[in-house]
């Protein structure tokens, strides 16, 4: 009987387990700091104008009251190709203990299919 | 002898000491040299990437047809204490236009006569019998611009104590279409600084 238990218990973890949905934007940024988390990321096709993206970003409510990091986007062509632009220099951001902040971007051109934003402790 | 050993020793470890200022070629992707109080690379590059993602999003920027509008340079003024080549900020964003594919600049016309005279020089070679006529160009082959780019630098200091001052850098342009004089877009960036008041900005 108590094997079944175990047995039951195991099956709800690993059930449990399996039902985390990693969001399908996970892979279009990179961080490997603890100074904010990414909460969204949200993407556009907008008509003659190309793919805008929008990230909201919150800062941890731990360690120091004002987070400074830099960001920025990388944009790639639909074969992979990579986008030399002036839109993807680095951008300061300050932010406040627990404050959210939404970042958008905008692909420099039509081309632009894909995309990688970068987030990195200052 | 001892005191001869000793001088050359102290002239070897001073050429040494003379010979630590080798250049260092900066990564402009990773410089994280401190800013100054003028305005450096890194804020023409700001700007322009701040003006350029405003005006990409604006449908102002867009050709109704799909197609490109032509774009000419206009005066933009450089109102700061500094010595600025205000193409530093404008090449960036005509690079950024181009390659966007809204926008083709005209270098046939300008605010202060045509950027490369050699559309019109070219064209003097009409009639010319060292030429073969069928290579120079014809009449009524330029194009003229659907809109112009302007602007202006400004600067502005203010003295925050005896020992510290702020500067604000505004970067504003204007892009007007030109058959109808009226402003489709116009942007504005700022740029604040502070620093030291013995700091020069000039």
């Amino acid at each position: 009987m108590k094997n079944i238990y175990k047995i039951i218990l195991m099956l709800s973890i690993f059930l449990a387990a399996c039902s985390t949905i990693t969001p399908r934007w996970e892979s279009n940024y990179t961080y490997s700091g603890v100074r904010i988390s990414v909460i969204d990321i949200k993407e556009w096709e907008v008509e003659k104008v190309g793919l805008k993206v929008s990230v909201l970003a919150e800062a941890s409510k731990f360690f120091a009251p004002m987070k400074k990091l830099r960001h920025r986007v990388l944009w790639y062509k639909t074969d992979g190709q990579p986008i030399k632009t002036t839109l993807s220099y680095w951008q300061t951001l300050s932010l406040k203990r627990g404050a959210r902040q939404e970042l958008v971007y905008i692909a420099p051109s039509l081309e632009a299919s894909s995309y990688l934003i970068e987030f990195e402790d200052l | 002898m001892k005191i001869k050993s000793l001088c050359i020793v102290l002239l070897i470890v001073f050429l040494t000491a003379c010979g630590g200022t080798t250049p260092v070629r900066v990564d402009t992707n990773n410089d994280s040299a401190p800013t100054v109080m003028g305005l450096d690379y890194r804020d023409f590059e700001e700007a322009a990437a701040k003006m350029v993602q405003s005006m990409l999003i604006s449908p102002a920027t867009a050709h109704p047809q799909g197609g490109r509008y032509i774009l000419a340079i206009s005066r933009i003024t450089n109102d700061t204490m500094q010595r600025i080549d205000t193409d530093q900020l404008i090449k960036k964003i005509r690079v950024e236009l181009l390659n966007s594919g809204r926008m083709l600049v005209t270098t046939a016309v300008g605010a202060n006569g045509p950027e490369d005279s050699m559309s019109y020089g070219a064209r003097e070679l009409r009639g010319n019998d060292e030429f073969n006529q069928s290579t120079v160009q014809k009449k009524r082959t330029l194009i003229a611009p659907d809109m112009s780019l302007s602007g202006k630098i400004i600067q502005i200091n203010h003295s925050i104590s005896s020992s510290k001052i702020q500067v604000d850098y505004m970067f504003q342009l204007t892009l007007t279409d030109i058959k109808t004089g009226l402003a489709y877009w116009e942007g504005e960036e700022i740029i604040i600084k502070r620093g030291s008041g013995k700091t020069v900005t000039w």
